[in-house]
């Protein structure tokens, strides 16, 4: 008894005079902290979202700071790896505040979620792409796109019957499939579909494949049998790609869409372009395999110049994109509160107020306009769809079309 | 088409089991490596292919004889010195060597999955409704070689054999003027190769990405099924998976295909306690 | 009349049956204990080293102990091999969780139940226990991982979703802060800690050994050992089921991906660290490992910027290679856990200076 009580106190100790003591801001400085998976499987996702957001900002460091009315500041950016389990990314939520961290941004929506107590209680607001369903309703949350995850396949059910009826409602009732692999985020994706299917008037088939396996063919057979028109993909990268194999080896020429679980890009990357052609996808923002020859948006000519300056070896990564518009919502929603405070008063308080204020922002045309209102965080609530075409880039099939905006209750 | 899909799809779980069985057999220690020799294997074939730009059997070879050398290592830097030791050190050691591998890999090749590479052409053969890919053929019929060979190895060589009995005790073997290292080694060598084989594989159809090292995991149960000291168990494990996976996932949906598995297992374990193909051990007090 | 040594004898002797039985034999362990228990309650209130985030360090050090040690004494003192623990954590964790979100329970009510209820889905595990042995019993514990989290996934709404926990009361204080829920958790993870000690050294204990060391020869010793194994499997899920409790009152939010294999291969890792069937060394092992991860931390920001040449995420990369070779050569140089080193210099100590 003795021995473990006294030990983990001497252990514990130890354990605290080895680490260095926080770090804290410094003048005309504001801490922006990253909570991300940095070594495991989703590392690589992560990994792309902390370095857009990280490399933007650092570029402003260099173009002389974030400026308001009242003064400027130079960002300094600490990132903490959670390792993707919720009790480190708390750890690391402390850790980072007390290294005097003002705003902070993630790319997994299970920590949106999990760390909602700490971040209304430590009043630092949340920039994201990645919500999740309870911090939809956070007041201290703020989305850079998305209306919640439960929206993507109903939006793509808007789009597919808008397009089934424009063609003149061919065979009767419209019939649409969706293939999901048992990824965690699926059950919430499919939350309650059925009875908006049933309200849309239109056939849903819902097949699963198990995460791991190399062949989705029955599946997707089964889906044929159904007759249906269209497939809706809601798997990571590499269940896309099964999925895929699948419907090539079987000859299928059901057109297929992929949730923006996962981009286009990473499905090109794993699978290759040859396997990836036809397919579509979705788009909060302007991805960064558009085809270079459609040109872009100033935003994503930044993007693609940050990329190749920090990783000119690299294939270039959609998500990095969706990095980027995260740390420029950060910038816009600093400079907003320094048009109210100086930088010395740059709390996280502060710094929301400073979002409130942000109104029809782009992000240098990225994405479509961002305006927060009081009681709605979610950002700009439009979505693209895109076909991958030949040497593995995409191009739009669709124009900008507005998300359905149905919320998972929060109980 | 559900048993034909599934029995594709099982090869390759089996092939990736084989590896644990190897190492069980020889040494008693279930390797949570595994899976990331697995990726390294699929990671260093990649690296011959595109970055060296060899030709397909030239990276073929390269990688697998590489996996072959990691195992090697691997055994003689770490476990080398645990021989004679509790056997649950060794496998504690494995589970950290796992952190070694993926780390290794992603300080090396980085985090985000490499470039697409073509391992075999893809070819279909279709017989009716049914549809047959050149590459779940390569892996059925590798699958069942590699099962083939191991089992005639085990069977028939006094290397085999002295691979058994180094897995019942180390002094006992040692004192019979066998030397437990060399075939520690052997054994590792085996698996590396093994996992190099299922890595390139799962890498050509799932792509190459860290995430392959979790799919590597998910082979255990077809191991243990089968009973981790047999190699035909292994491939009759991993078929069993891939069949309850397409047949229940087929009908009952859900995903449901792996815990159903698992719930027959357990119930069939009850009356057979060491898998299919395990040996029964005879205690005596 | 025999001359009463100025110093006290070198080694421990006991002159009665009820001194050999205590838990703390000498005047030395009762002063640490005492030490170590101040320490440990005051440590939120010294400064410097009370900061948020260096308690919750120790918050989650201690919950991981008390489902490591309900794996200790199953794994470690029973022989039964357990690869699905944080399975039946996660079932605790949803169980009081849910009856505190749902049902208006209050923690302190809930937590038993949440324990129950993870021990009931345990023993139903545990029953195959009675013909498999070794590693083939990990079979049926990955099957309760993986059956188990398709059931939270598939079966239950909420718990796929997730929800969120109100803060633990106890009259007019709330365990919002880590400062305030490290003493809750301190206090589960002491009491916790004294009750394994005890049970182990108790009947049970002594026919948990018996069963590890030979099942047959402890059948043949008239312990019924179906029924032991299976209080094993009951003790060991109780034990999850607690630290889930408290898991899910301390995050606030109840998820399903907080409970993973990796995360019972990892509670394994530490108990096998610690030193099997070993009270002390459970806590030892968990303190090794979560200051080895948090490694990442102190070397993380300077590897970062030193190492932009290497592609993206090669400095966690790095970070992963240092710490699984400090704990392999951890592992090479202490194959029987760090509670035998820890006995190797308790004896060192009790018998200086003649020590043989």
């Amino acid at each position: 008894m003795r021995k473990g009580t006294s030990r983990s106190a001497v252990l514990a100790l130890a354990a605290m005079v080895s680490l260095p003591a926080a770090a804290a801001a410094q003048a005309g400085e504001v801490v922006v902290g990253n909570i991300s998976a940095m070594t495991g499987p989703t590392s690589g996702t992560h990994m792309m979202c902390q370095s857009g957001s990280r490399e933007y900002l650092e570029y402003l460091n260099q173009q002389g700071g974030i400026a308001g009315k009242d003064g400027k500041v130079k960002v300094k950016y600490l990132a903490y790896d959670s390792q993707y389990v919720a009790t480190k990314a708390k750890d690391g939520f402390s850790r980072l505040l007390e290294q005097k961290m003002a705003v902070w941004t993630q790319c997994a929506s299970a920590h949106s979620d999990a760390l909602i107590p700490d971040y209304e209680a430590a009043q630092v607001p949340l920039v994201t792409g990645s919500h999740g369903i309870a911090s939809l309703y956070s007041d201290w949350a703020y989305g850079n796109y998305h209306s919640g995850i439960a929206n993507m396949i109903r939006t793509w059910i808007v789009w597919e019957k808008a397009v089934w009826e424009k063609a003149g409602k061919p065979g009767g009732t419209l019939v649409l499939g969706t293939v999901t692999s048992d990824e965690p985020f699926v059950p919430l994706a499919l939350w309650d579909i059925d009875a908006f299917a049933q309200q849309q008037g239109v056939k849903l088939v819902k097949e699963t494949f198990p995460k791991g396996t190399t062949d989705a063919g029955p599946q997707l057979l089964r889906l044929k049998d159904a007759g249906v028109k269209q497939i809706y993909v809601i798997a990571s990268a590499t269940g896309a790609v099964v999925v895929l194999k699948s419907a090539k080896a079987l000859g299928l020429k059901i057109p297929m869409t992929q949730c923006a679980a996962a981009t286009l890009g990473d499905v090109i990357a794993l699978g290759g372009p040859e396997l990836a052609e036809g397919y579509q996808g979705e788009y909060f923002f302007e991805p960064m395999s558009k085809d270079p020859a459609l040109g872009g948006s100033p935003g994503l000519k930044l993007a693609r110049e940050l990329w190749a300056k920090n990783h000119g070896k690299e294939a270039p990564n959609d998500m990095y994109v969706n990095g980027v518009l995260s740390g420029m919502v950060i910038a816009e929603g600093i400079r907003h509160a320094l048009d109210a405070v100086p930088p010395g008063k740059l709390t996280g308080a502060a710094i929301k107020h400073g979002l409130d204020q942000v109104s029809g922002f782009t992000g240098m045309g990225l994405t479509q306009p961002i305006t927060y209102a009081k009681d709605d965080h979610i950002g700009q609530k439009q979505v693209r769809y895109w076909v991958v075409v030949k040497k593995g880039y995409v191009e739009p099939v669709s124009d900008w079309m507005p998300t359905t905006t149905y919320r998972i209750p929060r109980k | 088409m559900l048993v034909i899909s599934g029995a594709m799809n099982g090869a390759i779980y089996g092939l990736v089991a084989l590896g644990f069985v190897l190492v069980y057999k020889a040494s008693a220690v279930l390797n949570f490596a595994q899976g990331y020799m697995l990726l390294l294997g699929a990671y260093l074939f990649w690296f011959s292919r595109v970055t060296l730009g060899l030709p397909l059997v030239a990276a073929l070879l390269l990688s697998v004889g590489a996996g072959f050398l990691v195992g090697i290592l691997i055994e003689r830097l770490t476990l080398r010195r645990l021989i004679g030791q509790p056997l649950i050190s060794m496998i504690t050691v494995t589970i950290f060597l796992s952190l070694v591998l993926e780390g290794l890999v992603s300080m090396i090749w980085g985090t985000y999955p490499l470039q697409h590479v073509t391992v075999f052409h893809d070819s279909t053969i279709r017989l009716g409704r049914l549809v047959l890919t050149t590459q779940s053929l390569l892996a059925f019929g590798l699958a069942l070689s590699v099962a083939g060979a191991l089992i005639a190895f085990f069977r028939f060589t006094r290397m085999g054999l002295a691979m058994r009995g180094v897995a019942e005790g180390h002094q006992i073997v040692q004192s019979m003027g066998i030397s437990v290292r060399r075939i520690l080694s052997l054994s590792w060598g085996l698996a590396g190769i093994a996992a190099s084989i299922g890595g390139i594989l799962m890498g050509g159809t799932l792509g190459f990405q860290l995430g392959l090292s979790q799919i590597g995991l998910l082979a255990i149960p077809a191991a243990f099924i089968g009973g981790l000291e047999s190699p035909e168990g292994a491939v009759l494990g991993g078929l069993l998976i891939g069949l309850s996976e397409s047949i229940v996932s087929g009908y009952v949906g859900n995903a449901a295909g792996v815990p159903a598995a698992f719930v027959i297992l357990i119930a069939t374990m009850l009356f057979r306690p060491y898998g299919f193909f395990g040996l029964e051990r005879i205690e005596r007090v | 009349m025999a001359r009463v040594p100025f110093y006290p004898p070198s080694g421990v002797y006991a002159d009665s049956y009820a001194k050999d039985m205590r838990i703390l034999k000498t005047g030395t362990q009762r002063f640490l204990t005492v030490a170590g228990l101040v320490l440990l309650f005051a440590l939120p209130l010294i400064p410097g080293l009370n900061g948020s985030y260096y308690l919750r360090l120790i918050i989650g050090a201690g919950i991981t102990v008390i489902a490591c040690l309900g794996l200790n004494i199953l794994t470690g003192y029973c022989g039964q091999l357990n690869v699905g623990q944080s399975a039946f954590v996660m079932v605790g964790a949803f169980a009081s969780g849910m009856l505190t979100a749902f049902h208006g329970w209050s923690f302190w009510a809930s937590v038993v139940p949440g324990g129950l209820a993870a021990a009931a889905v345990g023993v139903l595990f545990g029953i195959p226990s009675v013909r498999l042995k070794g590693l083939y019993l990990a079979l049926t514990t990955l099957g309760a991982q993986i059956i188990l989290t398709w059931v939270a996934l598939y079966g239950i709404t909420v718990t796929a979703a997730g929800f969120s926990v109100s803060p633990v009361r106890l009259g007019p204080v709330v365990f919002n802060t880590p400062q305030k829920f490290y003493y809750l958790a301190m206090g589960f993870t002491v009491v916790m800690t004294f009750v394994a000690r005890n049970l182990m050294r108790s009947r049970l204990g002594r026919a948990f050994i018996a069963i590890r060391d030979n099942d047959r020869a402890a059948e043949g010793m008239g312990i019924d050992i179906f029924k032991y194994k299976l209080l094993a499997f009951a003790i060991c899920t109780f034990y999850a089921g607690v630290a889930g409790a408290l898991l899910v009152h301390y995050m606030m939010w109840a998820q399903l991906e907080s409970f993973t294999l990796q995360d019972s291969v990892w509670y394994l890792a530490m108990i096998i660290v610690g030193g099997l069937g070993s009270i002390e060394g459970t806590v030892f092992g968990v303190l090794f490992i979560t200051v080895l991860k948090e490694l990442v931390l102190v070397v993380g920001p300077m590897a970062q910027g030193k190492l932009s040449f290497l592609p993206m995420g090669a400095a966690s990369g790095l970070l992963l290679v240092i710490i699984g070779s400090i704990a392999i050569f951890f592992g090479v140089l202490e194959p029987r856990g760090m509670a035998h080193r820890w006995s190797l210099i308790k004896a060192f100590y009790r018998l200086w200076p003649f020590g043989y």
